[in-house]
């Protein structure tokens, strides 16, 4: 036994690391990108222009500031015609460009030149003052180069190359002698790529390793000791933001699961008692009419019916409550209280079914024991028999599930809290989930994961040190 | 078949017989049963019980049969004739037509009758055929034909993902419990074969070929299946070389000494990293990457929800391989294999029965809940989930809410009920 | 408090500063500020102070004005950015980047004190910020005494200050807005739906204590067609595809009414400016079927789609629609969309997408067909950033529109300070997006407001958000 749980606490960091490194994983491919999110929020669309350097400018720097424009992990297992400083290229779709012209040609050597010859072009033309000659041909230019950028198709590329040679041959003025030696440059190294291509190499596994300066090494270094980073959306730090948003949740999930207990837990071993009975019969098909009700649903019927719109005005609709923080503690608790009796009431409904059943189930199990047998023939009362002898033993799936419903405490619910405009925690998450806000829900998810392991490890022990069918050790 | 087969299948008889009728004493069980079998029924029919175009129709002389005509069509084996193709077909000058009970689709804007007509108010129809039993929504869309489509939908999903979960959760639950963690043996050039090979395979058969399969996704459905089958087989012809060879290395002593595979620990560990990752981040970060479908909601409900079958299983296998049966099992000579799919895992299915009820329903929330969310559900899909979220902006259109929430509430207490009745047939104290 | 200290232009130039200051985390606004080279001072007069712009620009006025202007003693305890000038900061910002004063103050500007900090945040405006609790409301309190209380002349509406708190609440779900406000627990609310506006008249307790205003919005709503996609460069298909929306129903439909069909980018209440002789797309199917043939779709293989043969494949017209997900009113119209592609044989997906999902996809083009709005003001219509080439890649220009005259046009409106001859210019531009169409316009809606009769002087404007509530009075006799 004692061997069982040593090995079990063991394993549980392997298990958490590996945790961490799927939710990394996942984030970090999910289509998005925050620095772009970031910039493009307060742009209203209102007409006003902005340099196109300066824009690029923003773009590289909102990036290194968010810890994005380092490899993502320690090593990339790819193959040998892509090298490891394709993470150094900040705007995402000539990366992925990049890539696939090495999955395509194979020679990285001279797709590089390439590459920076064609940045150093597009370049070029932003310095060329534009006038009514050039105008038309300058602005083609421009566009030919940019979707030459970010195109890997054989194809595609070399009709862009000939609407370029056209226009350059329609306007024999437009690049001057050092231009035109750098476009002629630019197409000599694209047919050397073309005629040096290399279709083995992509078949070598390789990996690349990039040490300890790594995205998600500064990400996990920094949450051991504590930090958890800026949050991208409002660049207050995230146990700020975290905290903020947990207050509530715990609060309502506490309060939520004490009552669920309490109702549920002699509803259950009332259906177990008088099994079969009517009474058994009514009490759970009622609890499970409770639990078929969409939360989302019944949260705002009942905004509509009993928060003074056009029926009932018992309670208020949204929010926390609006006494001044600087009000007296009871006057505020009870201000509290009052907002949050139909949030927690919704949380809650949904419960009972579940835990009343695992309790009816516990409470069977035990009644059909002999000693159970032997208190009634010893002629104790029926009460007696019940909360006495068989109610201790039947708590056991009761204290297992709490071990579950511990990583419930932090999640919130987020459509609860989306109706009744409370700032908890499922709200946050989802809405970091769509601003791409990593440092939360990185957080968010570590700490959720941490506390569902602690639960099942607490629930596994008791479970195995109670149920003697249950052998962990090979039979003899 | 041997003695003990003939013995072993007459008592499992036995013990499914007695379950139906531990099952019928529970009248509400057994009628919530019914009614579910009327759900389906509903489910099967409804393209002829609401459809925009008519059953039988005479024009022009010639009779059609335009709904059975409809699902040739939608799989791509024939086409309509040119008069019938992009027509408001209740416009159509039929000589004489038989339109379904509700002719509408989900999908049908009544622009005339918009901006959520009641069921009880006037409505600006041709006849009483036309007529909106259960009133329309926002953008004149036909509440009943939502419904009686909804039920489709409903009845699936929680059909398709359980089956999924139920795969998944039996194979790896039991698997972890008939084993445990000292029970595989396997020669240890076998797992140095294989965790290498497996490397390889990955490498070639989905690493390498990562373009091709995108770029196949991109085109079409057929094209990704084609390009992920040849994967698959890459990867499988690694995998069986690497078993192949060890079966001719494990001669030599060093390499073939037997090590035990720690089954147990792997799946638990698995099931603890499933159970971890919050379900909804999961869904929204694979929803986030995939066009929205209904197959890919279900599948990720189903990827998500085997823990609790594996779980049940593993705990059942757990306690069972002590038991003589199996011992008999391998004291006859019987492989594992076959020990453990034709005798242990069909003695251990009753907690899974039980699980798969209950998780029909849950995957039925579950659904609405998304639909809240507003992802997964494609726009012009009409499920009773998406219905009862849009209702909820406008709350004085009261039968955009109670229809589907009704059919929301009765579907998942019937499926839970069913759960119910199964779980105190299938235990064995109710013998007595 | 003795922290209040007379504004004058070197607060400007502080807050300019600030703004320039390379590592100070504001990357979105900073572009809109770089026309600014440098500021000149006048010994004799401190209120007085001169921009040097770099180049004539139409909203250099409007944009120079547009800032807060932040108090140095606040900000900048220490006067760390004292040292330096706007010019520098201009000129040498990547070499400033590694100042270790420039870092110093952008670490502490940065953090989160200036965010929530009562007493970090200072401005020059009437009301001083109190308090912020996320996700729950803003509460800003009038300050006792305040430099536009004396003013005498040039005032508008934005120097009446009367309300003593103004308390911002955040409410997520629009229903629980409705009933909060049915219940009396909002005095303003905005941004009302259609829909639901359209319903509060028939409640009680709205008719007996809130006004209801409807002004105009500045802003406009418009379906995005990727003219790079070769089933859309023919400018005939793109015309034929506006013939198809009735733009007329979605507004009775969907806007209940209260929408404003517009022919282009310039909102109608520019009268000097809005093209008034361009004749809207009519509603026309069979229209839509002629031009669509007239340019080589037809349905050759009798599937009941429309094709046609592209660069020697025979392509079926099917369009994707993407739209973002959770907006009802767009997937509203999506659907007839839909529903009227049918009947010309295209086939339209309608794709809800996640936000930023949906804007990732217009700015990488990765997009068929996609509903979208712009809002705009008063000022100058600026056409650059969504119109020009140039925007294409790195700008708002999504849909790819543009040659060398256009931007020639967009250029000259940009510099051209006389108006009439800018109107005139501006009108030529709205017959070119008309007849170009890569942008089907749709409407300029109008907000919708309930304002508690308790107040007075709380009439609708058409300026963001559409009323000024430092404004509202109480009245004695509610």
């Amino acid at each position: 036994m004692l061997k069982y749980i040593i090995k079990r606490v063991l394993i549980f960091i392997p298990t958490l690391f590996a945790i961490s490194l799927l939710t990394f994983i996942i984030s970090i491919n999910a289509p998005g990108d925050p620095a772009e999110l970031m910039l493009n929020n307060s742009n209203g669309g209102n007409g006003q222009s902005s340099q196109k350097l300066a824009t690029e400018k923003s773009y590289v720097a909102v990036r290194h500031q968010l810890g994005l424009d380092l490899p993502v992990f320690y090593f990339t297992l790819s193959d040998a015609s892509v090298p490891d400083t394709l993470y150094r290229v900040p705007k995402m779709m000539q990366r992925k460009s990049l890539e696939r012209m090495c999955n395509e040609y194979g020679n990285w050597n001279l797709i590089s030149p390439f590459y920076l010859k064609g940045r150093q072009f597009d370049l070029a033309l932003y310095s060329i003052q534009k006038d009514s000659t050039n105008a038309n041909a300058l602005t083609q230019i421009k566009d030919l180069i940019s979707s030459l950028l970010q195109t890997y198709q054989e194809a595609k590329l070399t009709f862009y190359f000939s609407k370029i040679d056209q226009t350059i041959s329609e306007n024999p003025k437009l690049l001057n002698a050092e231009n035109a030696q750098l476009y002629a440059s630019l197409k000599e190294s694209f047919s050397q790529i073309v005629k040096n291509k290399d279709t083995y190499t992509k078949y070598i596994p390789a990996i690349h390793f990039y040490g300890l300066n790594n995205q998600y090494h500064s990400w996990i270094s920094k949450f051991v000791v504590g930090d958890f980073g800026i949050s991208y959306q409002d660049k207050r730090p995230v146990s700020s933001v975290l905290w903020d948003a947990m207050r509530w949740t715990m609060m309502i999930s506490l309060i939520s699961i004490i009552i669920s207990y309490l109702i549920a837990i002699p509803l259950g071993i009332q259906s177990a008692v008088k099994k079969g009975s009517k009474s058994d019969r009514a009490i759970t098909t009622s609890l499970f009419m409770m639990y078929s009700l969409p939360n989302f649903w019944i949260a705002t019927m009942m905004i509509i019916f009993f928060c003074g719109g056009d029926y009932f005005d018992w309670f208020p609709a949204f929010g926390l409550g609006t006494t001044p923080a600087d009000a007296p503690f009871f006057e505020r608790f009870a201000d509290t209280a009052y907002h949050l009796i139909l949030p927690v009431i919704c949380w809650t409904y949904g419960t009972f079914a579940f835990l009343s059943r695992q309790m009816r189930g516990g409470v069977l199990n035990v009644i059909g024991q002999d000693y159970i047998r032997t208190a009634r023939a010893k002629g104790l009362p029926e009460n007696k028999v019940i909360w006495k002898h068989a109610f201790n033993n039947s708590l056991l799936p009761i204290i297992t599930l709490f071990a579950n419903i511990f990583p419930l405490i932090i999640s919130g619910s987020f459509a609860i809290e989306f109706i009744f405009s409370i700032p908890g925690m499922g709200k946050i998450t989802i809405e970091a989930l769509g601003a791409r806000n990593y440092p939360v829900v990185f957080t968010v998810m570590l700490f959720s994961a941490f506390l569902t392991l602690v639960g099942t490890l607490v629930a596994d022990i008791i479970y195995a040190s109670v149920d003697p069918r249950i052998s962990f050790s090979k039979k003899a | 078949m041997s003695e003990s087969d003939e013995i072993k299948n007459a008592s499992s008889q036995s013990y499914w017989a007695n379950v139906k009728k531990q099952f019928k004493k529970n009248k509400t069980a057994v009628y919530s049963l019914k009614f579910i079998l009327a759900l389906v029924v509903i489910a099967v029919f409804a393209d002829l019980i609401a459809n925009e175009k008519p059953l039988i129709a005479k024009y022009k002389g010639e009779i059609y049969f335009p709904v059975f005509k409809s699902y040739s069509v939608d799989m791509g084996l024939s086409q309509y004739p040119k008069d019938f193709q992009n027509v408001a077909w209740k416009d159509m000058p039929f000589e004489f037509a038989v339109f379904p009970p509700i002719p509408y689709l989900p999908k049908n804007i009544d622009y005339a009758n918009a901006h959520s007509v009641s069921p009880f108010g006037a409505q600006d129809i041709k006849s009483m055929h036309w007529r909106h039993w259960l009133g329309t929504d926002e953008l004149g869309h036909d509440m009943m034909a939502g419904m009686i489509h909804g039920t489709r939908i409903a009845l699936s999903v929680g059909l398709v993902s359980m089956s999924i979960a139920a795969l998944i959760g039996i194979f790896l639950g039991a698997i972890a419990g008939y084993f445990g963690d000292n029970r595989l043996k396997v020669s240890r050039i076998r797992v140095i074969l294989n965790i290498v090979f497996f490397l390889f395979a990955g490498f070639y058969a989905f690493g390498a070929r990562s373009y091709i399969l995108s770029d196949a996704l991109g085109l079409s459905m057929g094209k990704f299946f084609f390009e992920l089958l040849i994967s698959l087989l890459i990867f499988a012809a690694f995998m069986a070389s690497a078993n192949l060879l060890s079966k001719y290395l494990k001669r030599i002593p060093a390499l073939g000494k037997q090590i035990f595979i720690p089954v147990d620990i792997i799946v638990s560990r698995l099931i603890e990293i499933m159970v971890s990752i919050p379900t909804l981040f999961l869904i929204i970060s694979i929803i986030a990457i995939a066009k929205p479908s209904l197959f890919i909601v279900m599948a990720i409900i189903g990827l998500t929800g085997w823990t609790g079958i594996a779980r049940f299983i593993r705990a059942e296998l757990l306690k069972v391989r002590n038991l003589e049966y199996i011992e008999a099992a391998h004291a006859l000579g019987y492989s594992e294999s076959r020990t453990l799919l034709k005798h242990a895992i069909p003695n251990s299915l009753s907690p899974v029965l039980i699980s798969i009820a209950f998780g029909i329903a849950s995957a039925i929330l579950v659904e609405s809940t998304l639909s809240f969310l507003g992802i997964g559900v494609p726009a012009e899909t009409m499920t009773w989930g998406s219905m009862l979220s849009s209702a909820r902006q406008s709350p004085s259109a009261w039968w955009l809410a109670i229809f589907p929430g009704f059919a929301i509430f009765i579907t998942v207490t019937w499926y839970n009920l069913v759960g119910e009745g199964l779980t105190d047939a299938l235990d064995p104290r109710m013998k007595k | 408090m003795g922290r209040w200290q007379p504004i004058t232009a070197k607060d400007i130039e502080f807050t300019l500063k600030v703004i320039k200051n390379p590592k100070v985390d504001n990357a979105r606004t900073k572009p809109y500020y770089e026309f600014i080279e440098d500021i000149k001072f006048y010994d004799n007069d401190p209120l007085k102070f001169t921009f040097i712009c770099k180049e004539v620009y139409i909203l250099a006025e409007s944009s120079s004005g547009d800032f807060s202007v932040l108090p140095a003693s606040v900000y900048d305890p220490k006067g760390l950015m004292s040292g330096f000038t706007i010019k520098q900061l201009n000129e040498n910002a990547a070499a400033l980047e590694n100042d270790p004063k420039i870092i110093e103050f952008a670490k502490d500007f940065n953090s989160e004190k200036y965010q929530r900090e009562k007493g970090s945040i200072v401005g020059s405006g009437p009301y001083a910020f109190d308090s912020w609790i996320t996700g729950q409301k803003v509460v800003i309190k009038r300050k006792k005494s305040w430099w536009g209380d004396n003013v005498k002349t040039d005032k508008n509406m934005f120097f009446e200050a009367n309300a003593p708190e103004l308390i911002y609440q955040t409410i997520n779900d629009q229903t629980t807005a409705l009933v909060a406000l049915k219940a009396g627990n909002l005095d303003v609310m905005h941004g009302i739906k259609a829909k639901d506006y359209v319903s509060l008249p028939q409640s009680k307790k709205i008719t007996e204590n809130y006004n209801l205003h409807t002004p105009m919005m500045m802003a406009y709503s418009y379906l995005g067609l990727n003219t790079r996609l070769p089933k859309f460069s023919d400018k005939k298909v793109r015309q034929a595809l506006a013939h198809l929306v009735d733009v007329d129903k979605i507004i009775k439909t969907i806007s209940y009414g209260m929408a404003v069909r517009v022919v282009g980018p310039i909102h109608p209440s520019k009268t000097t400016e809005y093209n008034t002789s361009l004749t809207p797309y009519s509603y026309d199917v069979e229209m839509a079927k002629k031009m669509l043939a007239e340019a080589g779709w037809k349905d050759s293989n009798g599937d009941g789609t429309i094709d046609k043969t592209i660069n020697g494949e025979k392509t079926e017209f099917k369009i994707d629609f993407t739209y973002n997900g959770g907006n009802d009113e767009r997937k509203a119209v999506a659907l007839m969309f839909q529903e009227e592609a049918r009947k010309v044989g295209i086939e339209v997906n309608v794709v809800p997408q996640e936000w930023s999902i949906y804007l990732d996809n217009q700015k990488n083009h990765k997009f068929e067909m996609f509903y979208g709005a712009w809002i705009s003001s008063p000022i100058p219509n600026d056409h650059k950033q969504i119109f020009h080439t140039e925007s294409y890649n790195g700008g708002s220009n999504y849909v790819g529109f543009g040659n060398a005259s256009s931007d020639a046009l967009i250029d000259s409106i940009r510099i051209e300070l006389n108006e009439p001859k800018r109107d005139a210019m501006n009108k030529r531009f709205q017959a070119i997006l008309h007849e170009d169409v890569p942008y089907i316009f749709l409407s300029a809606p109008k907000e919708k407001i309930a304002i508690h009769k308790r107040f007075t002087n709380a009439d609708a404007s058409v300026m963001r958000p559409g009323f000024w509530e430092a404004g509202f009075k109480m009245d004695p006799n509610w």
